[in-house]
């Protein structure tokens, strides 16, 4: 009987989930209409010669996806970004961790400190290229002009056109607060005491921090380095911005990045907009897609090995 | 009685509709900067026309417009940035031919429109300057036209150069070597520089003067191997390389007519308009000077281009076709049109309205007679249907930074921008199924 009266749901129940496909529906019309539809779409013309102007299109199949492996300028912007997410993502999380041990402590200022150095990441993106534009200029840039007065270099250098790749970095040291801003969380969650027994027992602060403070927030690093991989990998607009040419006013998007920093999704747009390969534009954000998704699923069934986790194993 | 009296009153309705649409209000979308496009003389239009149609300027974003081009939906009126592409869009569908509106236009009239600064406007599918019109330039330059700095110049002991007589490009060169000064190593002061992209369409001149074209073959999609072609790709190669205009090693700060106003660079070419925008600087009549599109020998053949001259063009799926022709109208010629030409940005697209054009100094009227001398021996830049003008502009930069660098030869150089531009092409082609 028990069985039965579970399996015939009351009115009460009935109510409820009625409510919740109701309060859910326009969530669920706009996801399928603004996302899934277009995803498959974009499949569908991935799978075409369609440019921006449709003359004659025609079903390729896979040829788009085959093209672009023998492409050494695509290929080359898959290992640019997959470079700069390496790198962008560890320095995103060690610089966000050392901020945090640092306004751990109860110090005087700590709060100012802490809003000053998550303010940079309330910046939008765009804001923030052009402010270290504008600092890294070899003539006018502000670093420059420092380093210059202080007789520290002799003359500007100009960042930009020697170090594309290293320009854009520094944006991750100063977008550093999110992290900081997970780690200082992280960092609250873990239970005094155990520091404390540590002390007594003779351990240093290095010895706390390896063997009680990284294992008892390593979920915390793990999230961010999967997120900050999957964030970076899509990055598209920063290699515009501090783009080493001279760029002029609201034709930012019309001269290509280096190749040293031509990242994939900035590629893709490039090649959708400007060569109005609209098929091929879509064959690769697909790739770039099926790569996230792969590298992450790798990511976090082997990475996750170091991670603690107080749920039970399944046996 | 009651039922006829209801049909009756249905009957009226249904015929009020169309007066009621005829009198709604129209939106025409035009793409097109705020500088080319004055929010008031918009707001002007839109309150004074009689048709009642209303301007919406959209922001000029080619990104956006092919987007909204792919799906049938961009803006009714476009500035085009290079009246060179219309090679590239006329055949794949994206203009519409208003040859029709322009005859029957008493605003615009075949006769008063300029043929040789229009030139790229009208085509055949084959060749500028034939065929249906497509649009009009909003006004057009002599790109090749040198403007210098007459200080630096006399600093270098240098005289200044002749307003009627074209130096060669030859001496250009000499002159920029003679004009670059370098300090530790870095150079200060740039003897020229040249507009990104721009090397393509002095070059096109520079063909044209030896009677050599871009291409090998009658589908204009190979590019040409003979060595005089070559060579004068590499005489703007050998500018980044010797450090004659700014390049990776040395960057300048800003672009071309920027560098210029702030005394970094020397000569510059970039024609008519640029005038008007130094008009800004203090003493400009003074310190700045003009001269005549070089020639490749002295005496020789004059050829200038206008780069193909920004324009605006119908979209050729508007639905309001009309109400764009009046819009582009009051642009081309109308209060607007009129304006434009008084402000020297320009040579105006009208006959009838270059008398407009400022002369009221020394400065504005040598550029003027420059302007229009130089004009007289326009010949449209050498593009082809199978890529846009900016297209070719990301093959050069990529390889020209490597030959700076010094990883590549200048052979090689070569090499990598033609195999870079066919295979463009090439994709170009396969765009139209040919």
């Amino acid at each position: 009987m028990e069985g039965i009266r579970r399996i015939g749901a009351s009115p009460l129940e009935r109510h409820k989930r009625t409510s919740f496909y109701i309060f859910l529906a326009p969530w669920l019309i706009g996801f399928v209409l603004l996302e899934v539809v277009p995803i498959i779409w974009g499949f569908q013309i991935s799978l075409t010669n369609r440019t921006s102007f449709p003359v004659a299109i025609k079903y390729v199949g896979l040829k788009n996806y085959l093209t672009l492996f023998q492409d050494a300028d695509i290929l080359g912007s898959y290992w640019v970004s997959f470079v700069y997410t390496i790198l962008n993502t560890l320095i995103g999380v060690v610089t966000g961790f050392i901020f945090a041990l640092l306004l751990d402590r109860q110090l005087p200022g700590r709060g100012f400190f802490r809003t000053i150095l998550y303010f940079p990441y309330m910046i939008p993106l765009v804001a923030v290229g052009w402010i270290f534009r504008i600092f890294l200029e070899r003539d006018t840039g502000f670093l420059n002009i420092v380093l210059v007065n202080l007789h520290i270099i002799p003359s500007g250098i100009p960042y930009m056109q020697q170090s594309p790749m290293g320009s854009i970095l520094m944006l991750s040291f100063w977008q550093a607060g999110w992290s900081m801003i997970i780690f200082l969380g992280a960092l609250s969650t873990v239970p005094r005491e155990l520091y404390e027994v540590a002390t007594i027992d003779g351990a240093g602060y290095g010895r706390r921090v390896r063997h009680i403070m990284l294992p008892l927030i390593s979920p915390f690093i793990f999230f961010q380095l999967v997120m900050s991989f999957i964030y970076a990998m899509q990055a598209f607009i920063q290699p515009y911005i501090l783009n080493p040419r001279p760029i002029r006013g609201n034709w930012v998007m019309l001269n290509p990045p280096p190749a040293e920093t031509f990242f994939v999704m900035s590629r893709a747009y490039y090649i959708i907009t400007s060569q109005h390969k609209f098929a091929y534009g879509l064959a690769m954000l697909w790739v770039l897609f099926a790569v996230v998704l792969v590298l992450t699923i790798l990511f976090v069934k082997f990475g996750g090995f170091w991670v603690y986790t107080e749920a039970e194993e399944r046996k | 009685m009651k039922a006829l009296s209801r049909v009756l009153i249905l009957i009226a309705l249904a015929a009020l509709v169309p007066m009621m649409v005829q009198a709604a209000p129209v939106t025409v979308k035009f793409m097109s900067s705020e500088a080319d496009l004055p929010a008031a003389f918009v707001d002007k239009f839109n309150q004074t026309n009689p048709d009642k149609i209303t301007i919406v300027r959209t922001e000029p974003d080619y990104g956006k417009f092919m987007v909204e081009a792919a799906s049938g939906n961009a803006s009714d009126l476009i500035n085009v940035g290079e009246g060179s592409d219309l090679a590239y869009y006329v055949p794949r569908g994206l203009f519409r031919d208003i040859t029709s509106y322009i005859n029957k236009s008493k605003v615009l009239k075949p006769a008063d429109i300029d043929p040789l600064g229009n030139v790229n406007y009208r085509y055949d599918g084959k060749e500028f300057g034939k065929g249906p019109w497509y649009g009009l330039t909003k006004d057009y330059n002599n790109i090749g036209a040198i403007t210098y700095n007459k200080e630096m110049f006399k600093a270098a002991g240098i005289p200044p150069l002749s307003e009627t007589v074209p130096i060669t490009y030859d001496e250009l060169y000499q002159l920029a070597k003679k004009l670059t000064k370098k300090s530790g190593g870095k150079v200060t002061t740039w003897g020229y520089d040249i507009q990104t992209g721009w090397w393509k369409f002095l070059a096109s001149d520079m063909a044209y003067m030896q009677g050599l074209s871009f291409f090998s073959d009658a589908d204009q999609s190979i590019m040409n191997t003979d060595p005089k072609m070559k060579d004068i790709w590499k005489y703007f190669a050998r500018f980044f390389v010797e450090d004659l205009v700014p390049n990776v090693k040395n960057p300048a700060p800003s672009w071309t007519g920027a560098n210029f106003q702030s005394d970094r660079v020397a000569i510059v070419q970039l024609g008519y308009w640029y005038g008007a925008q130094l008009r800004t600087n203090p003493n400009f009549d003074k310190k700045y000077g003009w001269a005549p599109t070089p020639v490749m020998k002295k005496g020789g053949t004059r050829v200038t281009n206008t780069l193909g001259a920004t324009g605006v063009c119908m979209y050729a799926k508007t639905k309001v076709p009309d109400q764009a022709f009046k819009v582009f109208e009051w642009y081309m010629g109308g209060d607007y049109g009129v304006e434009r030409a008084k402000t020297g940005w320009g040579i105006p697209p009208l006959k009838s309205l270059e008398p407009l054009l400022p002369e009221a100094n020394v400065f504005d009227k040598s550029r003027k007679l420059i302007g229009l001398d130089d004009a007289k021996y326009f010949k449209p830049w050498q593009a082809n249907e199978w890529a846009i003008a900016t297209n070719w502009d990301p093959i050069w930069t990529a390889n020209i930074e490597p030959l700076v660098r010094g990883q590549i030869t200048m052979d090689q150089f070569i090499d990598k921008w033609y195999a870079g531009l066919n295979k463009l092409f090439a994709d170009g082609k396969a765009e139209v199924g040919r």
